[in-house]
């Protein structure tokens, strides 16, 4: 369904594609359940993404989101949100941009809060 | 432009790049000058010399054993990429006097840092060779911000104000009420510094990166830069917002969105450590 970030694999999900490394080598073959040791090999060969089986990009950070406290991501996203008012939120790129710095920011204002 | 170029006249107030780095940078350009010879001439600045051996010993290298001199410097990390560095360490100390409520010095040098760590990040995942060009880039991607603050303090003051007034952009607000603005300045700046066509252009266009014509991968990746320095909210320009991302820049910069989360937890780590060995003595 689409390629994800690998912070958002967890074992237990389904390959739909190759990986591959950098030089095009396949580390790891479609439809092979991917396991802990396999998220390691890939963060050995600087691998960053792959394709899972039915999961998208929005639907892996939509759900890394859920695990947090609705009260803490709401506040962040009041603080991120109007930072970007000039530029295009449907971008990609600016989307992921803007998931990761809500999600920094959560996690900011727990450590300020001497919560770990 | 013309009208930038005016504003720069009577350059009297505008600081000049220290004696030290016009000397480090003819002899980098010079064939005929040896290793030690740029090595000596480092040497000879006490400060500058503690400051480069900090920031090879950074993460920003993780070399395998410390460095311990900046002979053994000048031979692993490069001529080039020391002059760069010492560019990048000794502009921030050259714009003094620049009233406090009108813009925080320490905010400012902190989000051109943020920019440099992100541009250097940047190109690191696309394995670009000399990553300190990048890293230089985004220092100075709005010392023309510094400029407009020197020449006309009270004009930008209101300019800053109409901004968290009106929720504009400031770049925008320069263009409309001076017809140009702080990157066309910085533009003109480092010209007038002489520095390389690579850098002059990427400050240049850093905020409409379509227009670099010569340079255009460099343009799109501290745009792109300057607009995670920005979301990830480390120091302030005088910018309250994220600016606009060109659709083309990106494609240009080459980087996969997947690759960002990885991209802003190292400029976090890497910026944290910058700031400390960036600071300009007496205020760390």
């Amino acid at each position: 369904m689409g390629k994800l970030n690998l912070d958002d694999i967890k074992p237990g999900m389904k390959l739909e594609k190759d990986v591959q490394e950098r030089s095009g080598r396949v580390l790891l073959r479609a439809g092979t359940e991917i396991t802990e040791r396999h998220l390691n090999i890939f963060r050995t060969w600087g691998v960053t993404e792959a394709d899972i089986e039915s999961m998208s990009r929005e639907e892996a950070s939509a759900q890394a989101a859920r695990e947090l406290d609705p009260e803490a991501l709401q506040a962040a996203e009041a603080f991120i949100d109007p930072l970007f008012a000039h530029t295009d939120s449907n971008h990609a790129a600016v989307r992921e941009i803007k998931q990761v710095c809500v999600l920094r920011h959560v996690r900011f204002n727990r450590e300020k809060r001497g919560v770990v | 432009m013309t009208e930038a170029r005016d504003l720069m006249k009577g350059t009297l107030d505008i600081p000049s790049l220290p004696m030290i780095f016009t000397r480090i940078d003819e002899a980098v350009s010079n064939p005929r000058s040896s290793l030690a010879d740029i090595g000596r001439i480092i040497s000879e600045d006490s400060s500058l010399t503690a400051r480069l051996l900090k920031i090879v010993n950074s993460a920003f290298y993780s070399f395998p054993s410390k460095i311990e001199t900046i002979s053994r410097a000048v031979t692993v990390v490069g001529t080039q990429q020391l002059r760069d560095l010492a560019l990048a360490t000794s502009v921030m100390k050259l714009f003094k006097g620049i009233p406090h409520d009108l813009i925080n010095m320490d905010s400012f040098w902190k989000h051109s840092i943020a920019c440099g760590v992100a541009a250097r990040v940047l190109a690191a995942h696309k394995r670009e060779a000399n990553l300190e060009r990048f890293f230089v880039a985004g220092i100075l991607h709005d010392i023309g911000r510094l400029v407009l603050c020197m020449k006309d303090p009270d004009w930008m003051r209101s300019a800053l104000g109409r901004c968290h007034a009106s929720c504009e952009l400031v770049y925008k607000v320069e263009n409309e009420e001076l017809g140009f603005d702080h990157a066309s300045l910085g533009r003109v700046l480092l010209e007038n510094w002489k520095l390389p066509a690579s850098l002059v252009e990427t400050v240049a266009y850093h905020h409409n990166p379509e227009a670099a014509a010569r340079f255009p991968v460099e343009a799109a990746n501290v745009h792109l830069a300057d607009i995670i320095a920005h979301a990830m909210q480390l120091g302030s320009s005088g910018e309250r917002f994220v600016p606009p991302l060109s659709p083309l820049a990106w494609e240009r910069a080459g980087i996969s969105p997947s690759q960002l989360p990885g991209a802003i937890e190292q400029v976090d780590r890497q910026y944290r450590e910058a700031v400390e060995w960036m600071a300009p003595e007496g205020s760390a």
